[in-house]
């Protein structure tokens, strides 16, 4: 029973701080307009409704009064000012070189993972360093996708229809889906900011 | 109790609107709490040298209470339970204990926990990622098996095969937009990705989706299961082997897996002959229970240019074992130029391993191109290796295929064996199909088999 508590608690962390990212570049980055993928398709044609994270209310642009940041379980806040700053900037590319973008958009994800339930999180971290290359490469795709003018949602549902999640998803599985998830928020933050200008 | 977050939401947002999107969040994804596999752990401090060891036990007896109790009462980890290939676990076990052990009336042998290694030859060089997809072309390999013109037609960017696959390997990317990847498992670390790049490769020789970009595999888009056996390095052990072959066989008929690939190996006189437990060889007694539930066993047959009877899975003769031939260009003949690898076209391939024309090994064996072949690779991207790994995984795919097609359909894998190996011999005796070395112009009493032949499936 304590261990299905802690259990809990772990999730609701881990989604507190997903969701926390999600609306706060929502509500202080990109106020107005953001049209973030809503909603994940499964095999079955079951489609589950993520709507609740676009349906932030609507309001004048405003400058952050705050850093980003994130607490983790152990108390640890870790400061990630530098995924705001970027976006303060008005449409300026930031001055980082591929590598280093890249090295930013896995470190940072290497930090949203951690904050998963471990069993998750674990997966998440083994793939972030077994194939960094497919969660690079999924950001980007995702920042092509937005400009050749499909909507996020759209992007999702293809997205979703490629990950074919079985009615069952295996631990594997709901990673990736989570993966897909972390790469689409952090691909708008290093690859496309102009995305949503 | 505090939750970590709490502050961000209080002084950030509205805590109410919060905690109901929280709520829905919670509701709205499936998010799913799972345990770690069902293995227990004895942590108990091993004073005596310990080598690893898998307990074969007889049917009857429930391997985890067994195992438990083995470990309480000895001082030792256990590293995997078996339940269905065979009863039994591994374990790291003092040396000073095995007597004891063995003496337990439960007990049906011990083998001895043995390395086992991929099977790619030449060092992986994988191709620049590119975010771009990259045009789908034939590969060699399943133009000169004649995959292109079987009931699916590999290449002309249509149909399915619908047979799976289990890759017992490195994993396989489970990403790639080139593989149909259902599920798997984890024998190794945490997930069944694919971090090395060998398994991802395995895998698109033999099922690649037949669509516009990157490959296509024999068998066209057949399920996948990984089944990651093998580290990142591509090592792993027989009790590793073991828990994907133990997984195969619980999980074949729900998934639909009739075909193992096993691109592995490692080295020991292991050829009995017999698949019963004389030999007192775990390995052996798994894949030949799994073999009874069903499932078609095809092997490398090895990288060291030597007999295979002393290497193990290769020499076990319930498996389809795949020697490698070179070919350049998708055709036979000989002539074309190499291109990675300074082998003669349509020759045997220098590194592979062979039987004996008379040795009891030579009646399952067969032969398939390995030298220089594109296929997938980790990352979703393409890559062209070598090795007798290559071979193995156009012959599963020639399994598939067969069986997708009908041409199988209610065979024993002892009898899909023998059909594929007569298929082969008669396309190389008549259709001058075959290569250099084959059955038809043999080097000395060397035997790598006959060249695969799909065409008729």
């Amino acid at each position: 029973m304590l261990k299905t508590i802690l259990a809990f608690i772990s999730m609701v962390k881990a989604s507190c701080i997903t969701m926390f990212l999600v609306l706060q570049y929502q509500e202080h980055l990109f106020a107005g307009t953001l049209d973030l993928p809503c909603f994940m398709q499964q095999s079955s044609d079951k489609v589950l409704d993520l709507s609740y994270l676009c349906k932030v209310q609507q309001r004048p642009v405003q400058q952050p009064s705050m850093t980003c940041f994130m607490q983790q379980s152990s108390g640890k806040v870790l400061d990630l000012s530098y995924l705001c700053k970027v976006q303060q900037r008005p449409v300026k590319q930031p001055s980082l070189t591929e590598v280093n973008r890249d090295q930013l958009f896995l470190n940072s994800y290497r930090q949203l993972a951690s904050s998963y339930p471990a069993d998750l999180r674990d997966i998440l971290l083994e793939t972030a360093q077994d194939v960094p290359e497919n969660l690079i490469r999924g950001a980007k795709n995702y920042c092509r996708a937005l400009s050749s003018g499909l909507s996020p949602s759209q992007i999702q549902a293809l997205q979703a229809k490629e990950l074919a999640l079985p009615p069952n998803p295996d631990e594997v599985q709901q990673a990736n889906a989570q993966s897909i998830i972390l790469e689409n928020t952090l691909a708008i933050l290093y690859y496309c900011p102009q995305a949503n200008q | 109790m505090t939750f970590g977050v709490k502050n961000i939401f209080t002084e950030n947002m509205d805590v109410k609107r919060s905690l109901v999107k929280l709520g829905l969040m919670l509701g709205g994804f499936s998010w799913v709490l799972f345990s770690s596999t069902p293995i227990f752990r004895a942590e108990v401090a091993v004073a005596n040298p310990t080598k690893g060891y898998i307990v074969v036990l007889k049917d009857n007896f429930e391997p985890s209470a067994v195992a438990l109790e083995h470990a309480n009462a000895n001082a030792f980890t256990i590293d995997f339970t078996y339940k269905t290939a065979l009863k039994g676990y591994a374990a790291k076990i003092p040396q000073a204990r095995l007597a004891a052990l063995s003496k337990d009336p439960r007990v049906l042998f011990i083998s001895e926990d043995l390395p086992v290694q991929a099977l790619g030859k030449t060092k992986p060089q994988p191709e620049t990622s590119s975010v771009e997809a990259i045009p789908q072309t034939l590969p060699t390999g399943v133009n000169r098996t004649e995959a292109d013109i079987s009931s699916t037609k590999a290449g002309d960017s249509l149909g399915q095969v619908n047979v799976a696959i289990a890759i017992l390997d490195t994993g396989i990317d489970t990403r790639h937009p080139d593989l149909n990847v259902r599920g798997g498992k984890n024998c190794v670390t945490k997930t069944y990705n694919d971090g090395n790049g060998h398994g991802t490769h395995v895998a698109g020789i033999a099922a690649a989706k037949d669509n516009a970009d990157g490959v296509v595999g024999v068998a066209p888009g057949a399920p996948l299961y990984a089944v990651k056996v093998l580290d990142n390095n591509g090592s792993g052990t027989t009790s590793s082997v073991l828990c994907g072959i133990d997984w195969v066989t619980a999980n074949a008929a729900s998934t639909g897996i009739k075909v193992a690939n096993m691109s592995l190996g490692g080295t020991g006189s292991r050829n009995y002959g017999n698949c019963s437990d004389s030999n007192n060889d775990a390995l052996y007694k798994a894949i030949c229970n799994s073999i009874t539930a069903g499932v078609t066993y095809v092997v490398a047959a090895g990288n060291s240019n030597i007999d295979f009877a002393t290497s193990f899975p290769a020499s076990y003769d319930e498996v389809l074992t795949v020697t490698a031939f070179a070919d350049f260009n998708g055709q036979p003949g000989g002539g074309a130029t190499p291109t990675c690898r300074a082998t003669p076209d349509d020759k045997a391939a220098d590194f592979s391993n062979f039987t004996s024309i008379n040795s009891p090994d030579a009646n399952h064996t067969i032969a398939a191109p390995g030298v220089c072949i594109n296929s997938t690779w980790k990352g979703s991207t393409y890559n062209t290796i070598s090795g007798t790994s290559m071979a193995a995984p156009h012959v599963a795919g020639a399994v598939a295929l067969c069986l997708s097609s009908g041409q199988c359909t209610g065979l024993s894998p002892q009898q899909i064996m023998q059909k594929l190996r007569n298929d082969a011999a008669s396309q190389s005796a008549n259709y001058s199909y075959g290569f250099q070395d084959d059955p038809n112009s043999p080097n000395g009493t060397r035997y790598y088999g006959n060249a695969v032949y799909t065409g008729g499936y």
